[in-house]
């Protein structure tokens, strides 16, 4: 019997022949990222058991997207600490304010996340990474030890194969996809929990890379321990200009085995939105139609690629944003930043009446553009529980860019198919 | 769970299914990112356990006790380890729920508080039962009742890392074995 995608990245990275779901390994990242915020604390643990030297300094990624530019003078300090951090262990792979992005996202356009690696990251949304054939996941304070002794355990996941059909009606995006399949077809926070998503079928191939990394990065709302998609060509064309190091790109048997095998065809797919207060907590945007909103903000790690930025300034252009709302774009990474701007799609955003701020994760990890009670925002943002972006009675409703640019342009939840067709 | 003993024994405090992580503490305390090494700090954990599920907690549970608990436990924000610091530090002896979330699985058995996937266990065991758990072989016995149940045991290496009292011990422990060479026994 074969192996998929995700068994053979853990059994190669523990060094055995195979694995099986429910076994526990220890097995090396390839990778192992981590940001502003949390690092210090890392830095402490590995004080705290007595360690002069990481295990491997290569293995080791410091880049800052929590606080992009430093908001307050405990954000600066631990930002010092950082870069005390990277140079006393000579960490090469450092990536300061201006040379990064949001790390869910940075790390596959960087070419440190390549097809049958092993990544993980200190936060939750790292199996985006799996939009580029990467087996990645958030260990939180595990890191910290991943820096002690290089190797971090795992539960072997029992895997899903999530096959899609049918083309995505125009307005409709991979982010109403993945809302739709958490919201609609049983994967509520519990039919997937531990569970590894494999994401395939026409419709996958058809995707974007960006689309891909936006698919396995919502997987996580799910409950599911990651999402993967199996490199094909291109991921190939994708990663080769950009991989700093050798890779093997591992993809599932045809007799490999799974839990569930799920076939959903999303042809007739209409644009989804996330009520509050979880992300699986989804409707149509036919239902979310008519509701007021103070806010709306394209941001975070699934939602703010170039192709997101793109659908939000189809609908921008030559409109306004609504007098009674405040529209915030913060692209994804450095590069998706400058590649919006050669576009043209900044100047889109600007002459609508929106701000454009530096790549963070600010306004979805609740630290830029929060919202006080009774008001309403409508963002890309990963999380929607109450006081994520501010006041617990704030409301936060989670959709796609184009659902957001045309929400932000009538001053209430608005279907993008209406300035589309 | 301390000094190798593998067998607790205590009462069933029972909650249901999706438990959420960031509910079972005061959310405040989260967001001020305290020094989970500090005494002060558990202690305000420990006193503010299971805060917006069930406020008495702290109060009722005695060292030794159990919580037993239906799916998806600790679903939500799952990497935030105050949840488990405050259970441990409360006395807890273990989590035995039908299942758990990832990232709150990962993180409670880092910070040491031993948690066990048992099928069915919401049906078997009531509220306030007196419980007999085995940490190593996964056993558990209702002796209220009389009935016996297996949930599916930790490996022996994340054994180590509870019974270490968390992985900072458990790393130390790893380090000072192999004399600075850092090999994984487990």
């Amino acid at each position: 019997m074969g192996m998929n995608v995700s068994e053979k990245i853990l059994a190669k990275a523990s060094g055995k022949k195979r694995v099986s779901p429910g076994e526990f390994v220890w097995a090396t990242p390839d990778k192992a990222y981590m940001m502003d915020r949390m690092t210090p604390t890392y830095y402490n643990f590995l004080k705290e058991v007595g360690l002069r030297r990481v295990y491997d300094s290569n293995q080791i990624i410091v880049s800052f997207d929590h606080h992009v530019p430093a908001d307050s003078l405990a954000a600066a300090e631990r930002q010092r600490i950082c870069r005390e951090f990277v140079r006393e262990q000579g960490i090469k792979h450092f990536y300061d304010i201006g040379r990064a992005g949001i790390n869910h996202q940075f790390m596959a356009e960087i070419g440190h996340a390549r097809p049958g690696t092993l990544i993980v990251g200190d936060d939750t949304h790292a199996p985006a990474l799996g939009g580029v054939g990467a087996f990645a996941v958030g260990l939180g304070m595990d890191i910290g030890y991943v820096l002690a002794l290089g190797k971090a355990w795992f539960r072997v996941p029992e895997s899903f194969k999530i096959s899609i059909t049918g083309k995505l009606p125009v307005g409709v995006m991979s982010r109403d996809l993945i809302q739709w399949i958490i919201g609609e077809h049983n994967l509520g926070s519990r039919g997937a929990v531990y569970k590894a998503l494999e994401f395939a079928g026409p419709t996958v191939d058809k995707m974007s890379i960006d689309g891909r990394l936006t698919l396995c990065c919502l997987s996580v709302q799910s409950g599911a321990k990651t999402g993967i998609v199996n490199p094909d060509r291109k991921t190939m064309d994708y990663v080769k200009a950009r991989a700093r190091e050798p890779f093997e790109a591992l993809k599932s048997d045809l007799d490999a085995e799974y839990e569930e095998v799920l076939n959903y065809d999303v042809s007739g797919l209409e644009p989804q939105v996330a009520f509050p207060p979880a992300p699986n907590n989804v409707k149509t945007v036919t239902e979310a139609e008519g509701i007021e909103i103070d806010q709306a903000v394209v941001c975070s790690c699934a939602g703010a690629r170039i192709e997101d930025l793109r659908a939000g300034a189809e609908i921008l252009r030559g409109r306004k944003v609504h007098p009674g709302v405040r529209m915030i774009v913060i692209p994804v990474t450095q590069e998706v930043y400058l590649d919006a701007l050669e576009e043209g799609l900044i100047k889109v955003f600007i002459q609508s009446g929106a701000v454009v701020c530096a790549p963070t994760c600010g306004a979805c990890s609740g630290a830029l553009a929060q919202v006080v009670a009774g008001e309403t925002t409508i963002q890309s943002s990963v999380l929607n529980s109450p006081g994520r972006c501010g006041s617990p009675e704030a409301r936060i409703y989670l959709a796609s860019a184009a659902t957001i640019a045309a929400s932000a342009v009538n001053g209430k939840i608005t279907d993008p198919r209406k300035f589309l067709e | 769970m301390s000094g190798g003993d593998s067998v607790v024994r205590g009462r069933a405090w029972k909650y249901g299914d999706d438990i959420e992580c960031d509910s079972m503490t005061k959310r405040e305390l989260i967001r001020m990112r305290g020094d989970i090494r500090t005494e002060a700090f558990q202690t305000e954990l420990a006193k503010h356990a299971m805060y917006d599920v069930d406020r008495d907690f702290p109060q009722k549970v005695r060292k030794g006790d159990f919580i037993v608990a239906g799916l998806n436990f600790g679903c939500g924000h799952g990497l935030h380890w105050e949840v488990p610091v405050g259970l441990k530090k409360l006395g807890v002896a273990a989590v035995i729920a039908e299942s758990f979330a990832r990232d709150f699985f990962r993180t409670a058995i880092s910070f040491g508080l031993p948690l066990a996937s048992c099928k069915g266990v919401t049906k078997e065991i009531n509220e306030g039962d007196e419980l007999e758990f085995n940490l190593r072989t996964g056993e558990i016995r209702d002796l209220t009742t009389g009935k016996a149940m297996k949930a599916v045991p930790l490996p022996n290496f994340l054994i180590e890392v509870v019974e270490a009292g968390d992985i900072y011990a458990y790393v130390k422990k790893q380090i000072a074995l192999t004399k600075g060479e850092r090999q994984l026994l487990g």
